[in-house]
């Protein structure tokens, strides 16, 4: 059974009296175990991707399963850890507080709980912070909070949207640490990037996405014209397309 | 009901630690202690110029609280998205839309206790100074009453500023709708009244009418207000004042279950 | 949304919808009631608090105070001694707000002198008005008109309405009048001193100047009858049975004419001089009223 799988689906958005398309008759499929790398320029309709998979904004067209639920009817967020593109907290609570929160929300009980919070947060090295008010965190320490939250309840399957931007280099080799760690553990990881790099080390599957179109779906190798690295192989593929379009 | 808690419970222990609350209850206070002097300068029922006070304070210092701490702390949630946090978790829109209200309205029922009895201690120092002025009849329970009563009209005023920023897409379009039910539900009454005594209308012209379907739709928190009967220890009717209590239980269930439906609706870009 | 999800929404719409109908019938057929003896709301404030409260809103909650109490006197309620002292204290509060309005003063002398009785009152808070419209003569003129009618202070009420005489375009009413309460105050000779003045105003039509030149006349006739029964009481110790005894006993050469009747009407028991029926007719009421 596939972890994640969008099928057909078209999503516009009205801007006054007009309509913009983001996402037209996007298709694939995420299997269990994979590391998802989900690219493209800015603009191409990953974020929307996201915010469909999370049933935050609704499809015109198609449906998307996670793990045989639909979204927007089934109930499943317990399977689901998200970490939004910069994400925004409580200022006025606590790592502690945050964490204790998600895991409460998604079920875990309370004697457990103290001690799980009190372990990722030493494995994303806040333990320091961890009773200090959201207000006083970084950039980077709010993303790292992020990502407890995410994982605080051991879902099957992460979502992660941007999990990588505006972190210094240190901050983004723990993530990709902690990505890969899934992987060992066989969980399915979703997550969208334009840091190809990061994209190259950590992925078994990728989904190119330009101006709402899958243009590839499928291992980094087997990408057309990556001869001269990765980097090249993406620019090409999405030049190409816009000739397309434009012409 | 466990998840509306834990919104409930953030929300509540997030507002409960803004530096904007503690001005607020601040003013409540300073206000108090106007009232105290404002009061020293009355030559007749100085009492009842106190609980008039001080049961206006109340109510301010909750409308200050509804239009400008509760409406922003759910429109930031929306436009910074920290409700993404919130709803991608095992937390349905229903319960985030019960949440938030309950842990708004956990801190009006906060405020309104705090300076509840700031007002008790100000009018009952203001009896000491001028004792000969207590109001005929005077009694505390139906002070207390009014208070109650106030907060209930307060959390209907909450239900609409839910109500109208789950529903609008800015943040000052919620506040500038919230004001405008607040001075509809206030004056509804009074200017039927007025139209009437005019006698140039009669019950079946249209402006009548017009107020008269208002009235179904808008609450009438004139019938909330005690701060009269409070004032001059009039008679309270039990049995009305329970109609009233159940009219604005039922017009906020009224209110959040249309907010919870139509913020389903909502996309959260 | 699923089935149950909907399902749940719906039912418990209605329940509270239900409930809601139900309460609110309840409520509104209570507040009818209430309706009837409706309440005039007016903050409990003194006035001279009010204008600091209100910042720059000053003139809308003058128009909202006034409107309140329009509104409460117009239900045609009887109005309670409390409420008269409500309506004091916002014809108070809207005076202090925005002392230039003209529907406040018109509101306090309508209201307060005549519905509720409280001239002294009115007065007071005309006096306001009079302080800061220098060019409008009305507020004087209701003040005058409350020390002639409701208070029967004519010396004031004269004082006030020659002050206010002055202002121009001002009725020639109030400068009649007001010669007219000076005279019952024994000030004739400071009406005629400022009848004279009014003459000199060079702006005076034909008419008033007319007018005005009668009343002159009337009021120096006045003072030459009144010198003349001064003198005769110093003499006999008593007033004379008549005018013409006057003329008689060598005190007057003749009796002067008024501009209204061929001779002066005269009341023997106070030595009162009138040159009309209606100044003799109210100082005769308003002896017997005292007397009761």
């Amino acid at each position: 059974m596939a972890a994640i799988c969008f099928n057909n689906i078209s999503k516009t958005f009205k801007t006054g009296f007009k309509r913009t398309s983001i996402l037209s008759g996007l298709s694939f499929e995420i299997k269990q175990g994979e590391v998802f790398g989900f690219l493209g320029p800015n603009g191409a309709g990953k974020s929307t991707s996201i915010k469909l998979l999370l049933n935050f904004i609704r499809p015109d067209y198609g449906s998307i399963i996670i793990s045989g639920f639909k979204v927007g009817t089934d109930k499943f967020r317990h399977l689901t850890g998200y970490l939004p593109e910069t994400p925004c907290f409580y200022e006025n609570l606590t790592g502690m507080e945050h964490l204790s929160f998600a895991g409460k929300s998604s079920g875990i009980n309370k004697v457990l709980l103290n001690k799980k919070s009190l372990d990722i947060l030493e494995k994303l090295n806040l333990e320091k912070a961890g009773n200090n008010l959201v207000r006083t965190y970084s950039k980077g320490m709010k993303q790292r909070l992020g990502l407890a939250m995410a994982l605080i309840h051991d879902p099957e399957i992460y979502i992660l949207d941007e999990p990588m931007s505006g972190l210094d280099p240190m901050g983004r080799r723990l993530i990709t640490s902690i990505i890969l760690n899934l992987r060992e553990k066989g969980k399915t990881v979703f997550f969208s990037s334009h840091i190809l790099n990061d994209i190259e080390r950590t992925c078994d599957q990728i989904g190119i996405l330009n101006k709402g179109k899958l243009l590839y779906c499928g291992p980094v190798e087997n990408m057309p014209e990556n001869n001269s690295g990765m980097e090249d192989a993406f620019v090409s593929l999405i030049e190409k397309d816009d000739m397309i379009t434009n012409e | 009901m466990n998840k509306i808690g834990l919104v409930a419970w953030i929300t509540f222990k997030d507002c409960i630690r803004n530096k904007a609350l503690y001005g607020i209850i601040l003013l409540g206070l300073v206000l108090f202690f106007f009232n105290i002097i404002i009061t020293g300068m009355f030559s007749w029922e100085a009492g009842k110029v106190a609980v008039d006070m001080g049961l206006s304070i109340i109510s301010f210092s909750g409308l200050i609280l509804i239009f400008f701490f509760s409406i922003n702390s759910i429109s930031s949630d929306i436009y910074n998205r920290t409700i993404y946090l919130i709803l991608s978790r095992p937390v349905s829109k229903a319960h985030y839309i019960l949440g938030k209200y309950t842990g708004l309205s956990l801190i009006i029922l906060l405020s309104s206790i705090i300076l509840g009895l700031c007002a008790a201690v100000s009018v009952k120092l203001s009896f000491l100074s001028v004792d000969r002025q207590i109001p005929f009849n005077f009694s505390w329970s139906i002070f207390f009453l009014s208070i109650l009563f106030l907060t209930i009209s307060l959390l209907i005023m909450m239900a609409l500023a839910v109500f109208w920023v789950s529903v609008t897409t800015h943040q000052f379009t919620a506040l500038l709708l919230t004001l405008g039910s607040y001075f509809v539900g206030q004056s509804m009454e009074n200017v039927k009244n007025i139209i009437l005594s005019t006698k140039l209308f009669t019950n079946d012209s249209l402006p009548v009418k017009v107020i008269s379907c208002v009235s179904w739709i808008m609450p009438n928190l004139a019938a909330f207000d005690l701060k009269t009967t409070a004032a001059y220890g009039l008679p309270v009717n039990a049995s009305i004042l329970l109609w009233v209590a159940l009219y604005g239980i039922s017009y906020i269930g009224v209110v959040l279950t249309l907010t919870i439906f139509i913020f389903q609706r909502r996309e959260l870009a | 949304m699923n089935i149950k999800q909907t399902s749940i929404f719906f039912l418990s719409f209605f329940c509270f919808a239900a409930v809601f109908f139900a309460s609110s019938l309840a409520v509104k057929e209570n507040r009818e009631d209430l309706g009837a003896n409706y309440s005039l709301q007016i903050n409990p404030l003194p006035g001279k608090i009010i204008p600091l409260l209100a910042g720059e809103f000053k003139g809308l909650l003058a128009d909202h105070i006034l409107l309140e109490i329009g509104a409460f006197v117009g239900s045609n309620k009887k109005i309670s001694a409390d409420e008269e002292q409500k309506i004091y204290l916002g014809m108070e509060q809207a005076m202090i707000l925005d002392p230039y309005f003209m529907q406040t003063y018109l509101f306090t002398q309508a209201l307060l002198s005549w519905d509720c009785k409280m001239p002294e009152e009115a007065i007071r808070l005309l006096e306001i008005s009079r302080k800061h419209l220098p060019w409008d003569w009305r507020p004087g003129y209701y003040i005058g008109f409350d020390y002639y009618y409701f208070l029967n202070d004519y010396a004031k009420a004269s004082e006030i309405f020659l002050e206010t005489a002055k202002i121009k375009n001002s009725p020639l009413l109030i400068a009649l009048l007001g010669s007219r309460f000076a005279l019952k105050s024994k000030k004739t000779e400071t009406a005629i001193i400022l009848l004279t003045n009014m003459l000199k105003d060079p702006e005076l039509s034909e008419n008033n100047r007319e007018s005005i030149s009668k009343r002159i006349k009337d009021l120096k006739g006045v003072l030459l009858i009144e010198s003349a029964l001064k003198t005769y009481k110093k003499t006999f110790n008593t007033y004379p049975s008549s005018l013409n005894a006057l003329v008689q006993k060598g005190f007057l050469k003749k009796l002067p004419l008024n501009s209204y009747y061929k001779t002066y009407l005269y009341r023997q028991e106070d030595g009162q001089v009138f040159f009309d029926k209606t100044g003799y007719k109210q100082i005769s009421d308003q002896g017997t009223s005292i007397n009761k």
